[in-house]
């Protein structure tokens, strides 16, 4: 088991440091950081004034020498546009795209969940075929268009339900609604064919020989089963983080999705780099909870 | 004793008829083929049969809704019009031409690099199958689409730019599942006699390994196009994909984002376009999956032997 933390701690340094590397590349050697200082129609003496005095003319060893300094010690620069620290912004709109997030997934989880299971006791009954039809209407919509018709076909007609911001509890319903829409349908076909199999297995049998409740059995398979579901939740991450990009664009959510927007349309490259290195970090610190979380459920992994 | 030529011919034409039956059996399949080719052929020559110009502004016509007359003896607005009073069908068809050049085109890079990677690395193994799986595993570790727009951001929107973005965000898919395929085919005998026969690398994984992974690597492409058909529109509402005066599903979702309350027509109906698009495809790949695999093909043609009930 330490083995395994150990190495797995190990991918988690790699993906910070490889994710150093990438924003480094993409935002000083693909694009120009110039750009994000001086105005589009400073003349180019004055670009070239510029881009001297913070160094973007010394090697490119040296300036990602420098930018990486700055990561370790958590300085990505300050934001031209506002004034304010890069890392600073991003922090403070952390805890709006983790609630976020958060209520997405306490929405989605549990009822999708609930839907596989009841879709593995009852194949074909109205909730599996809608089940069914949810998974595979969830990979073909767009989210934000699921969030502007939810606001046209809910938030428009009836009036109370804030289209947009954080005002009021009831804000976060349709964000958490929009970004639910998916991850319900994959959750609920994964549990479905996670319980089915996961049932078919002898010791269910032996359990039922031995007279244990349906609800014991439940709960030992669905235990078992719980492996193979938070498997998928990895993959459910990532594109969550993608979605909540996309929803607090919709919905003037004021996360960092958010934030990612607003700072390409200002071409405010420390703030991207700052909240891309967040998300990077995010969906990093996540997965390693995931997989403990796996290793919890899955004795095979403790002990190896 | 009949003649086995024309026993040849009549065993081959009830195959066929078996698969049609099969294949009519099922509506869905059906409705989505239907409706993927219409899509097709409506962005390949839609624009250039529809009267309606995609790009004539018509400020006294503005925000129409659906099924309004339009001037000078053309076909009324069947779909309204947009902000800028231009036709929305006119502008869905060749939005659709956009949408769907795009899908197709992402779907050939990023499965060219995808796939090659991923057949070089499980034919290869050892160290060259490390890096590479490592690199595809690390990227799938980042966000693609914060990846996609952190990228389109320093290169600057474009077409090649977008398309380069999407073999990126892309690619690792395909290299993961066309490097287990490879691992699957690498030990088969015809590829070690093909090696004896003094065939070089480059020739045993194009004509052997990749002959043979074709179809899960074709459903998997079909599956894609419905990805970035969708991650397209996606980059695109955001302001970082096609750029205006073209025009694509998603753009133009933004563009009537506006007019959310007053015109819900000019949101909903690109909508629905890319949903029918992506649902279609992935309806066709699941259709793919049951036709190419051979048990699950047993499975679906079963159907097709029973002759209907009258």
């Amino acid at each position: 088991m330490k083995r395994y933390l150990l190495r797995r701690l190990g991918q988690s340094v790699l993906v910070i440091v490889a994710a150093m590397i990438a924003i480094f590349i993409i935002g000083h050697v693909l694009g120009d950081p110039v750009n994000a200082v001086v105005s589009e129609f400073a003349s180019i003496e004055e670009r070239e004034a510029v881009r001297d005095k913070l160094g973007f003319n010394d090697p490119i060893l040296v300036q990602f020498g420098r930018f990486a300094m700055g990561v370790i010690q958590l300085d990505f620069g300050t934001s031209p546009v506002t004034g304010e620290d890069a890392l600073g912004m991003v922090m403070s709109a952390l805890p709006n795209t983790a609630m976020l997030g958060g209520a997405i997934l306490l929405l989605a989880l549990p009822i999708g969940f609930v839907m596989g299971a009841w879709g593995a006791f009852r194949p074909g009954s109205f909730v599996d075929r809608a089940a069914n039809v949810m998974s595979l209407a969830g990979i073909s919509v767009v989210e934000f268009w699921l969030g502007l018709t939810l606001i046209t076909l809910i938030a428009v007609p009836i009036g109370v339900i804030p289209t947009g911001g954080t005002s009021g509890a009831l804000a976060i319903l349709l964000p958490a609604m929009t970004g639910a829409f998916r991850i319900i349908g994959r959750v609920a076909q994964f549990s479905r064919s996670a319980l089915l199999e996961e049932y078919s297995k002898p010791y269910v049998e032996m359990a039922r020989a031995k007279g244990l409740s349906d609800r014991r059995i439940f709960l030992h398979v669905s235990k078992n089963a719980a492996t193979a579901i938070i498997t998928v939740s990895t993959d459910e991450i990532l594109g969550l983080v993608n979605g909540v990009v996309v929803i607090e664009t919709v919905f003037a959510w004021p996360g960092v999705g958010r934030l990612v927007i607003d700072a390409l349309g200002n071409t405010d490259l420390f703030v991207l780099q700052a909240a891309v290195f967040t998300f990077v970090v995010l969906v990093m610190v996540i997965t390693f909870i995931i997989d403990l979380t796996y290793m919890l459920f899955n004795p095979r992994v403790r002990y190896e | 004793m009949s003649n086995p030529a024309i026993d040849v011919q009549a065993r081959r034409t009830t195959k066929r008829a078996v698969y049609l039956r099969a294949f009519l059996r099922e509506p869905v399949t059906v409705a989505a083929w239907c409706v993927f080719i219409l899509m097709i052929l409506s962005a390949l020559v839609g624009p250039e049969l529809y009267p309606h110009d995609p790009y004539a502004q018509n400020l006294s016509n503005r925000l129409l809704p659906p099924g309004s007359e339009a001037a000078e003896g053309l076909l009324p607005h069947y779909l309204g019009t947009d902000a800028l009073g231009r036709d929305v069908v006119a502008r869905l068809l060749s939005g659709a031409r956009v949408s769907i050049a795009v899908g197709f085109a992402g779907v050939v890079v990023s499965g060219l690099l995808g796939i090659t990677v991923g057949l070089v690395a499980g034919y290869f193994r050892g160290r060259v199958e490390d890096v590479l799986m490592r690199l595809s595993d690390l990227q799938e570790s980042f966000p693609a689409l914060i990846l996609a727009l952190f990228i389109l951001y320093a290169l600057g929107p474009g077409l090649a730019n977008l398309l380069l973005v999407m073999a990126i965000a892309r690619w690792p898919t395909y290299a993961r599942v066309s490097r287990s395929l490879a691992l699957g085919l690498r030990d088969n005998q015809y590829i070690e006699a093909a090696r004896a026969l003094g065939a070089s690398p480059a020739r045993i994984i194009r004509e052997h390994v990749l002959v043979n992974a074709r179809s899960p690597l074709v459903i998997l492409a079909t599956l894609e196009l419905a990805r970035v058909i969708l991650f397209e529109s996606t980059l695109s509402f955001l302001g970082f994909g096609i750029q205006p005066p073209d025009t694509s599903w998603g753009l133009m979702i933004s563009e009537g984002r506006e007019y959310l309350g007053r015109a819900p027509w000019l949101i909903i109906v690109p909508g629905l376009a890319i949903f029918a698009t992506a649902l279609s495809a992935n309806l066709i790949a699941s259709w793919g999956q049951n036709v190419t695999d051979p048990i699950r093909r047993a499975e679906w043609l079963r159907r097709g032997l029973v002759k209907e009930k009258a």
